[in-house]
């Protein structure tokens, strides 16, 4: 048997080119219980059309939508209560941000006494001074000279005691 | 949470930036005060050459002088020759050594020298001399640890001990 016309039909069928009466055809020829074998792996398809296009809703079926959204809209809204912010709220993000700053100065500074030199003694940073001669024997001639200002100074002193004893004695 | 973690580090660390930074001797103060335009000078000898000075030899070093070395860190000797300016300069140390009263105690008032100390415990760990005389001011600052004889006999007149 020829089934030309059948095979042409499924072309315009893929092509989307069949009218309601050639679909009509292919499900009828389709719904057969023998099928030539190369049109086999149609006849799932057009027999699902056919049992799906007679797939209708129930009478009730309005209704039954209706009742439903009826009984949503009928339900006691949620409150929904929106908080006010107090005070104390608005403020803990900065009582947080001191807290932990605190915490971490006061660690910081634990740490840095603990590292720094004892409550006596020299501490200055010997970074800060920078030698203005090359030699020690230089440097030597600059401390004798420092030395010898805190000398001259109580000579000084002394010379101006006596002389102010002198006056009084007269 | 890296970048938290940094920042903390960071945080911590500040203190002992610091503390590290804080400690000055007046000499130096003074310099970054009023050294600009004028007529100052700072001869300074830093702890690492007073070691050096400490290892010379007998012969180039008086055994006097080394016995008081030995209780110094540092020295800087500020002086300024120019008259016009000396006594202006004599008015600044002084106010400035006034203005830190909680830093630097009085230690001697004679007339014509200012000695100041700072004392830390038991130790004075810097003596400052502000002099100005003959029209030359001159601030003698050493550093070190020292004890209230030391700076007595440092000030004592040896000229008329001998």
């Amino acid at each position: 048997m020829d089934y030309k016309y059948i095979e042409q039909l499924i072309e315009r069928y893929w092509d989307a080119e069949t009218s309601r009466q050639e679909e009509q055809i292919l499900r009828a020829f389709f719904s057969q219980d023998e099928v030539p074998e190369h049109l086999a792996r149609y006849q799932e398809l057009f027999r699902y059309e056919a049992s799906a296009a007679e797939e209708k809703v129930s009478t009730n079926f309005d209704a039954r939508i209706l009742e439903k959204l009826t009984a949503a809209t009928a339900a006691e809204p949620k409150r929904v209560v929106a908080l006010r912010p107090t005070k104390t709220s608005r403020l803990r993000p900065f009582f947080q941000a001191a807290a932990s700053v605190s915490i971490v100065v006061l660690i910081g500074l634990g740490a840095s006494r603990s590292f720094s030199h004892s409550a006596e003694g020299w501490d200055y940073n010997p970074a800060s001074y920078a030698d203005t001669y090359e030699t020690p024997q230089q440097a030597y001639t600059v401390i004798e000279d420092g030395l010898e200002m805190f000398q001259k100074t109580a000579v000084a002193d002394t010379a101006h005691a006596a002389a102010k004893t002198d006056t009084t004695n007269r | 949470m890296k970048h938290r973690l940094l920042y903390t580090l960071l945080t911590l660390c500040l203190p002992l930036l610091c503390s590290a930074q804080s400690q000055q001797d007046f000499a130096s103060i003074f310099m970054a005060r009023h050294a600009e335009n004028s007529a100052l000078s700072c001869a300074t000898v830093s702890p690492t050459m007073m070691e050096k000075v400490m290892q010379l030899d007998a012969d180039k070093a008086d055994k006097d002088t080394r016995k008081i070395i030995r209780s110094l860190k540092s020295c800087r000797i500020v002086t300024c020759k120019n008259q016009a300016e000396a006594d202006d300069l004599y008015n600044k140390a002084l106010t400035l050594v006034r203005n830190n009263a909680g830093r630097y105690k009085p230690f001697d008032k004679y007339d014509g020298k200012q000695l100041y100390v700072r004392r830390r415990g038991k130790s004075i760990v810097e003596l400052i001399l502000l002099t100005n005389a003959g029209g030359t001011l001159t601030i003698v600052d050493l550093t070190g640890t020292m004890d209230e004889n030391f700076v007595k006999q440092l000030s004592s007149d040896n000229e008329t001990k001998r």
